[in-house]
């Protein structure tokens, strides 16, 4: 029990951190500046649609912006041999039920935030990619969400979790078939600062 | 020049009417494009954007003055000009148009034929008819003939029997002749018995004075038996004549009517037929239009647009006149591009069915 | 010809009897609708060579439209290139429903001088005609906008060759890792440029009715998130970033509002946002249901949205002042990805059966559902602005690549394959 709590002070510390990282991420969110990058081509931007077209043309009416180049990334505890090493659940097809046999991985990760108030997890939600990509995304949080849901039976309280979709954007495996759609509907499980 | 001018006009007013028509509708044309492009244009990357002007419509007053004058020409020229792949497909077309129609006509010819051949067996029937009750006829004449031939006999009959009476007579006269010679050769034997001998002769001159009268009247009996004969004869040849009469006019009579419904006959056929040519091209003509016809598709449900269109005898379109527009400017334009692109139109080459295509009425409809 | 017109008039005479009678009329029913045959003579050019070919771009527009059938070359009579140089009853022979000459002249090279002009050959009539001066870099646009009054001059419709598309591309970097980007073609799929790249998906591209701006899903913040962006400046707004996902952009038709799909509530509902303001506006309450992917309709005043309350993702329509949603599709097992036509009459959407995905349009006065494609992985479909075609993404041998269907169904065409993985199409406006 002390080494845990040793453990989650080292976590707490690693995910600080992390935090910096991820606020540098934010920080991109106005546009302004940090991974925005925003490419100034307004030597061809005048000229569409102008009277006097001095400008060099019609095809360089917009501008490329280039962002996200930071990578999300996300951390894992050191125990492979735990159930906690199990950090994916999958799904049946539109569907946001928990099969039978990620119960068991879902009781250790339970128990374990309930124990680790201070620790914070991100839950991923991923479909594959039939149907429409805007539902897909919709139904990515549901799932994730009805995990979370599973996570707070232990006593983790609602601080302790991010919840973020990707839809069917971020596939597990590339593929046309139910062997890549089933294990691209997951939700991951990614314990942030560790 | 005013003078000049006043003798074009006096001399050529209808060119210079259409001229001035033309160039109003060019104008009208210009003026149209230069309303609706050129407000929508500053907001285009165009440094400068104007309307076909008037630089067009001279050109095209001096082109369209020269085409009228030159047209005959041009219009030999244009026939020369003619590639070789629209001759062929209009060949082609011609042939096919040709191979319909034979079809057509073929079918009803047939037609004909087979109305005809039925009429002709009805007429056929009708004659056997005739004739069987000329035969009839026959029949009963042959009758009278026979009984009148019977007649004949039995007054043939009669006058052998007359016959074999005279020779009787006859043989009766050698005898009393005989006789007469026998009592001679007594009066040469016997010359005492002179007053037996005179009343003899009395008595003997008494019954040759009857037999004369007996055989006067044998003479007049045989007469009136031949006079019967030649006027029954005559009676019989008269009957005759008479059937023959009556059934000679039976004859005429039902060749007459024979020939009068021939005749309508033809003349009612004739009609069918120029009907029946100009129906099947109508039918062909109306699948080519169609054919050509691409609807926009603005064209909605109840549209109508009616076009008069005039045609050479060749079949090709000289005018299409929307005489009555759908209201939809491009529904209109489609339906006369249509009857333009069709042409030539398929048209008969029989004189009386082509000129029902001279000219005539198209009624384009969506559906 | 004259002894053909003495046979004639004899005939006339002859048949006087039979010109008495009533005049014949043909009714003409149904007809075809096939492409318009249209003959576009090449331009003829003075000075240097002018960098594009505009006749064969404007030929290539109209064929790609399936409404038109340009003549192959080899069967255009002669060429002219103004009026004065036409003989109409040559081509007549050809019967093309228009035709179209014109010319491009330039002395230096940059500055480029083209008239065009369309007739009606069987009249002899100018339908359109224009003349231009325009530096080099113009031509292909002024081409497409040439195409434009072509089409509309002999369809009466609305041409949308000089509109854009805008839609997402995939590729796989040397690293390995995927980089997305935001690009914007011309609406011919040619000439396309990246507005915006990025190493995290890209989404829903939405335009501004005023087609100066962009909305679109961005997920570089490691969640989605909408922005706003401005085409000639690059100017960039996040205009939603709550927590949950902030998706599925789409502006009102007067370009003041966004509706959005927000989870910030913890589930998904559709919201309006004013853009000036930043006001947000919740339109639907349905805490057990997934509602995204609103459009709007063009009065404004009503949204189109897929919603699973029923089930299974259905569209629904409902006010934007919020209020009972009712239910627009009924047939199939998934109906999702609604645009709206122009006129608001026709609904395109995804229409899953039996597990495939296909693009289907319904007529919303009658409820006739129509499906126009085949391959069953087909999504995202977009009007375009004259609601003629919809462009939508499919996929052919493992690739993602754009497609578009006439309305009608008739008309299908695959843009071309650029190596990339290519979706998520929107179609622009029309230029004003």
């Amino acid at each position: 029990m002390k080494s845990l709590k040793i453990t989650a002070l080292c976590l707490s510390l690693i995910w600080f951190a992390g935090c910096t990282t991820t606020g540098n991420n934010q920080a991109g969110a106005d546009g302004q500046n940090g991974e925005v990058m925003v490419e100034d081509r307004t030597g061809e931007t005048s000229g569409i649609g102008d009277e006097n077209a001095s400008g060099t043309g019609i095809d360089g009416a917009e501008t490329q912006v280039i962002v996200g180049e930071g990578d999300y990334t996300g951390d894992e505890i050191n125990d492979p041999n735990s159930p906690l090493a199990n950090r994916v659940v999958y799904f049946e097809y539109d569907s946001s039920a928990v099969r039978f046999e990620d119960q068991a991985t879902l009781e250790a990760h339970t128990a374990y935030l309930g124990d680790n108030p201070n620790v914070t997890i991100r839950l991923i939600g991923h479909t594959d990619e039939r149907g429409s990509r805007e539902y897909n995304l919709a139904l990515g949080e549901r799932r994730a969400l009805s995990i979370r849901q599973i996570l707070m039976l232990q006593g983790a309280s609602i601080q302790q979790f991010q919840v973020t979709s990707f839809g069917e954007e971020r596939p597990e495996a590339e593929g046309f078939d139910e062997s890549a759609w089933q294990q691209n509907r997951r939700v991951e499980l990614i314990y942030i600062g560790q | 020049m005013k003078n000049s001018l006043f003798e074009n006009i006096s001399a050529g007013s209808f060119t210079i009417i259409l001229h001035v028509a033309l160039f109003a509708l060019i104008f009208v044309g210009i003026d149209f494009q230069s309303t609706t492009h050129v407000t929508a244009q500053p907001k285009v990357d165009i440094v400068q954007a104007t309307a076909m002007d008037e630089a067009d419509v001279l050109a095209e007053m001096t082109r369209q003055q020269e085409y009228e004058d030159d047209k005959r020409q041009q219009e030999q020229e244009r026939q020369d000009k003619i590639d070789k792949k629209f001759e062929q497909a209009e060949q082609e077309l011609e042939d096919k148009k040709q191979e319909i129609v034979e079809q057509q006509q073929q079918a009803e010819l047939e037609q004909q034929q087979r109305k005809l051949e039925a009429e002709q067996k009805q007429q056929e029937i009708e004659v056997l008819k005739e004739q069987r009750k000329i035969e009839e006829e026959k029949k009963q004449q042959a009758e009278v003939e026979r009984k009148l031939e019977e007649q004949k006999k039995q007054q043939a009959e009669q006058e052998r029997l007359a016959e074999e009476e005279r020779k009787q007579i006859v043989a009766e006269e050698r005898r009393a002749e005989e006789e007469k010679k026998r009592l001679a050769e007594a009066d040469r034997k016997a010359a005492e018995q002179k007053k037996r001998d005179a009343e003899e002769r009395v008595r003997k001159a008494e019954e040759e004075e009857k037999e004369k009268q007996r055989l006067a009247k044998i003479a007049e009996e045989k007469k009136k038996a031949e006079e019967k004969a030649a006027h029954e004869a005559k009676v019989k040849a008269d009957r005759e004549a008479a059937v023959a009469a009556k059934l000679k006019a039976q004859r005429d009579e039902a060749a007459k009517l024979l020939q009068d419904s021939l005749d309508a006959e033809a003349r009612e056929q004739e009609t069918m037929r120029i009907n029946g040519v100009v129906d099947k091209h109508v039918s062909i003509i109306r699948q080519r239009v169609k054919r050509y016809w691409i609807k926009p598709s603005s064209a909605e449900r109840g549209l109508q647009s009616t076009l008069q269109v005039s045609l050479l005898p060749s079949g090709e379109v000289k005018v299409v006149k929307v005489v009555k527009s759908s209201g939809n400017i491009l529904f209109d334009r489609s339906a006369e591009n249509a009857v333009y692109k069709a042409s030539p139109l398929p048209v008969p080459t029989d004189p009386k069915a082509l000129a029902k295509f001279k000219q005539f009425s198209f009624n384009f409809k969506p559906e | 010809m004259t002894k053909r017109w003495l046979t004639t008039i004899t005939f006339l005479g002859a048949c006087l009897s039979f010109q008495a009678q009533a005049e014949l009329v043909i009714d003409i029913v149904g007809g075809t609708e096939a492409a318009l045959p249209i003959a576009i003579v090449p331009f003829g050019s003075e000075g240097p060579t002018a960098p594009i070919n505009i006749s064969e771009i404007i030929s290539n527009d109209l064929a790609s439209s399936g409404r038109f059938d340009p003549l192959p070359k080899r069967d255009l009579i002669s060429e002219p290139h103004e009026k004065s140089e036409i003989n109409f009853k040559d081509w007549r022979l050809l019967r093309s429903e228009g035709l179209l000459v014109g010319k491009v002249s330039t002395e230096d090279g940059e500055l480029h001088k083209v008239q065009f002009q369309l007739f009606d050959v069987y009249k002899s009539q100018q339908l359109a005609g224009m003349r231009y001066q325009v530096p080099a870099g113009g031509l292909r646009r002024l081409a497409h906008k040439i195409a434009d009054q072509v089409y509309e001059a002999l369809t009466g419709e609305v041409g949308v060759f000089s509109t854009r598309l805008a839609f997402v591309t995939e590729v796989k970097g040397v690293d390995g890792k995927k980089r997305y980007a935001l690009q914007v073609s011309d609406a011919d799929g040619a000439n396309p440029r990246t507005v915006l790249q990025s190493k995290q998906p890209i989404l829903s591209p939405s335009w501004a009715p005023d087609g100066e701006r962009l909305s679109y899903v961005s997920f570089e913040n490691g969640n989605a998130e909408v922005f706003v962006q401005e085409m000639r400046s690059g100017r960039r707004n996040s205009v939603a970033a709550f927590k949950g996902i902030n998706s599925a952009p789409s502006w009102s038709p007067d370009g003041t509002k966004l509706a959005l799909t927000l989870s910030k509530s913890g589930n998904p509902e559709i919201y309006v946002l004013e853009l000036a303001s930043g006001k947000l506006s919740r339109v639907t309450h349905n805490s057990q249901a997934i509602d995204t992917e609103a459009v709007w309709m063009p009065n404004g005043k009503e949204l189109l949205f897929t919603s699973d309350r029923g089930g299974r993702p259905q569209i629904y329509k409902v006010s934007v002042d919020g209020g009972r949603a009712q239910r627009v599709t009924f047939e199939g097992t998934y109906n999702s990805s609604a645009d709206i036509s122009p006129d608001g009459r026709t609904l395109t959407m995804v229409h899953g059966f039996k597990g495939k995905y296909y693009i289907a349009v319904q007529d919303l006065q009658t409820g006739t559902l129509q499906v126009l494609t085949e391959t069953g992985r087909d999504e995202s479909p977009s009007f375009a602005p004259n609601g003629r075609v919809i462009l939508y993404a499919t996929e052919q041998r493992g690739k993602a690549l754009l497609a578009s269907v006439s309305v009608d169904g008739e008309i299908h065409r695959r843009f071309g394959e650029s190596g990339k993985d290519v979706r998520e199409p929107a179609w622009s406006p029309l230029r004003k």
